[in-house]
């Protein structure tokens, strides 16, 4: 019984809040808004980047050498071992 | 069905299909506005909030994991929640629940020149509103999320963080006390009231 009034109160709420739903307007306003600031972004990212690399040459250049500073420092002994080997073969 | 391809859908736009965004859209935004329009006082209020949350999921899609029995729809609202909360605090905007903004609410009539169909559905969203707002605000977020987004009692539970059977126990307190304040707010009711008092 308890349960019958259970779902009973449930569809009611869930039917009224039904008076909440965005007409179809208000959905391709959304939609709209959403996509142009996504495609905005993705713009503005790539732009941001270009005009970085641009203005500062040489600091893109050191931040790229530094990022790749790790697999130098990696392989460079590899690198001697290799040589040395060689030397060795000959 | 509908649901599996949610989950295909999610995939493709982790994977950098960025062509699966408009589809996930369509089949969450109605849900979504509802339970966030729940808890606002004007519908431009809520729009914006909905294009918050979906402008931030899109953005943090790759952090998404999908878990048993639970759908995207419930991450999407843990999300909607957050933004409502800010929304309303950082921006110092009105707090529509509040006593003086709820007063103003309960006086207000329903403007005159819309047509039948419109006043009455105005009226119904303010009266809901108003019965809305006697809840303490998480117990709204609660009930806005099971019955005006749908989602499960475990689903509710996740994205607002509380056990399924707390939430089972804020919806049977809430919802009962929602409509009782619903049918007492009826203009008939009111009539009856003063008769009675007579």
């Amino acid at each position: 019984m308890s349960t019958q009034n259970d779902d009973s109160e449930e569809a009611q709420l869930k039917d009224l809040l039904a008076v909440f739903d965005a007409t179809p307007k208000q959905t391709a306003r959304m939609q709209m808004a959403i996509f142009n600031a996504l495609e905005a972004r993705n713009a503005s990212l790539l732009r941001e980047w270009i005009e970085l690399v641009r203005a500062r040459p040489l600091a893109n250049a050191a931040m790229i050498l530094a990022a790749a500073a790790p697999v130098i420092f990696a392989y460079a002994p590899l690198v001697g071992i290799m040589r040395q080997l060689a030397h060795w073969a000959r | 069905m509908e649901e599996r391809e949610e989950q295909t859908l999610v995939l493709e736009l982790q994977n950098g299909n960025s062509g699966a965004a408009k589809p996930l859209y369509a089949l969450n935004v109605q849900a979504v506005y509802r339970a966030v329009r729940a808890q606002c006082a004007e519908d431009v209020e809520a729009e914006d909030i909905v294009q918050e949350t979906f402008l931030k999921a899109f953005r943090s899609i790759s952090s998404y994991r999908p878990r048993e029995g639970i759908r995207f729809l419930a991450w999407l609202l843990k999300i909607a929640s957050t933004t409502t909360h800010k929304w309303i605090r950082s921006r110092r905007r009105l707090d529509v629940m509040a006593p003086e903004c709820l007063q103003v609410l309960q006086e207000r009539a329903p403007p005159a020149p819309a047509r039948n169909g419109e006043r009455d559905r105005d009226e119904t969203r303010r009266r809901l509103t108003v019965a809305l707002a006697e809840l303490a605000e998480r117990d709204r977020r609660v009930l806005c999320l099971r019955y005006g987004a749908d989602l499960s009692a475990a689903e509710t539970g996740r994205a607002l963080g509380l056990s399924e059977s707390n939430v089972r126990k804020i919806c049977e307190r809430g919802r009962r006390k929602v409509l009782e304040r619903w049918a007492a707010s009826a203009p008939e009711a009111s009539l009856d009231f003063q008769l009675k008092s007579q």
